[in-house]
């Protein structure tokens, strides 16, 4: 598949932007009405940290979005990236989703945020699992060896990279 | 204390003889306390929290706005229903359609695979490097010698050799399945020496492949030929 026929294809990956809309709306205004008021010293570093999965999530949207693929639809993709951020991260759309999630608890500081945000990573990680599969049945053995060498979520430093690489990190 | 023996100048004795610690303390002072006195403001905390945490979520939620928009916009406009409907009018009955999509993809990667192939094959040819193994027995063990020779113009680099061993046949204890050989030279050959452990598996599936970096820093994969047996299967 050249490069042009990939970039000719629909983009049709609607599900991240249906879940996300979901997601953040829901958090945005649980977020609203039980934000902390507190400003002590603990406030200062959940928002510190805050911030720091804010910008993870920024660097994650941009960097899986300089692939075209990103935004078509598992069904109807013709090829899967390995470059860039996939070259670590599987699903990097759905890890900076759940980092924004952990960023809305630092933000918020509630306890009402604690047992509503594992749903949503659970709904991201379902997401995720899905299109793998989908890509599995689609590209079998290749997307298989791709899978054994990058997590589904986290990226860099894993053993299983290590060891699926051929030593010179030439994958 | 005289600093005598040091040989310094005699301002910079002055400067340390004097209370160091306090005239930095008094900086500090005189720099931080401005900023902590604000601090301790309690509005002032609330709106910089106020401020950032806002920011943030605004920021992020516009990023992501921007990145999807071209999704929304093909949504908004309905491009994608015509190859949804194409596909319906080739298929009625359901299980062809699943049969169908499911010979379309299978097909689909059949022809990448083979495309790739080809491709690989191709790039291999250019290279000019030749790949040989030979098989030797040596006692109760196997040595596999992988002898590759690059018959190019130009070197190449990071020249790896990988073993896919079949079951019953195990690297050697202090033998590894993969060896890096680094940068063979145009015109040079080299060895690498595998010493395997056969557990009633047999040497004919021995595979693997030798991975370079070619001079146009095109990574090549050169599958592993069968080894050439030499006293096996003559016992």
């Amino acid at each position: 598949m050249s490069e042009n026929d990939s970039s000719n294809e629909v983009e049709n990956n609607f599900y991240p932007l249906i879940i996300a809309l979901l997601n953040f709306s829901v958090l945005l205004l649980l977020a609203m009405e039980n934000m902390s008021n507190a400003v002590d010293l603990w406030d200062f570093i959940f928002v510190g940290a805050g911030v720091y999965f804010s910008m993870k999530f920024i660097r994650l949207i941009r960097a899986a979005h300089e692939f075209h693929e990103t935004r078509v639809s598992v069904q109807t993709r013709t090829s899967f990236p390995t470059e860039g951020i996939y070259a670590s991260i599987r699903n990097p759309v759905g890890a900076a989703c759940i980092y924004m999630n952990i960023a809305y608890i630092c933000f918020t500081r509630s306890f009402v945020l604690v047992p509503i945000v594992p749903i949503f990573i659970a709904l991201w990680y379902i997401f995720a699992a899905y299109e793998e599969k989908v890509l599995l049945q689609r590209f079998g053995d290749e997307y298989r060896e791709y899978m054994r060498a990058t997590s589904m979520f986290r990226g860099g430093g894993f053993d299983q990279q290590r060891l699926a690489s051929s030593g010179y990190d030439m994958y | 204390m005289t600093l005598e023996p040091f040989f310094m100048g005699p301002k910079t004795v002055m400067l340390l003889q004097g209370d160091i610690g306090t005239d930095i303390s008094n900086f500090l002072h005189l720099l931080l306390d401005p900023l902590l006195l604000a601090l301790q403001d309690e509005g002032l905390r609330r709106t910089i929290f106020s401020t950032v945490i806002w920011s943030c979520l605004i920021i992020c939620g516009l990023v992501f706005v921007v990145y999807e928009l071209p999704t929304v916009l093909t949504l908004i406009s309905g491009s994608q229903t015509q190859s949804v409907a194409k596909k319906k009018r080739i298929t009625t009955d359901g299980r062809a359609e699943a049969a169908t999509a499911s010979a379309n993809r299978h097909q689909l990667s059949l022809d990448k695979s083979q495309k790739e192939r080809e491709k690989r094959e191709a790039a291999v040819k250019q290279t000019g490097v030749t790949v040989g193994a030979k098989l030797v027995k040596d006692r109760e063990l196997l040595r596999l010698s992988v002898k590759i020779k690059n018959a190019s113009n130009s070197h190449i680099n990071m020249v790896v050799v990988d073993l896919n061993l079949p079951s019953g046949i195990d690297a050697e204890v202090g033998s590894f399945r993969m060896q890096r050989l680094g940068t063979i030279n145009a015109g040079e050959i080299k060895t690498a020496d595998f010493i395997l452990r056969p557990m009633g598996g047999d040497p004919a599936d021995i595979g693997g492949y030798v991975e370079f970096l070619g001079a146009s820093y095109e990574v090549s994969k050169i599958p592993l030929p069968v080894p050439e047996m030499e006293g096996l299967y003559s016992e």
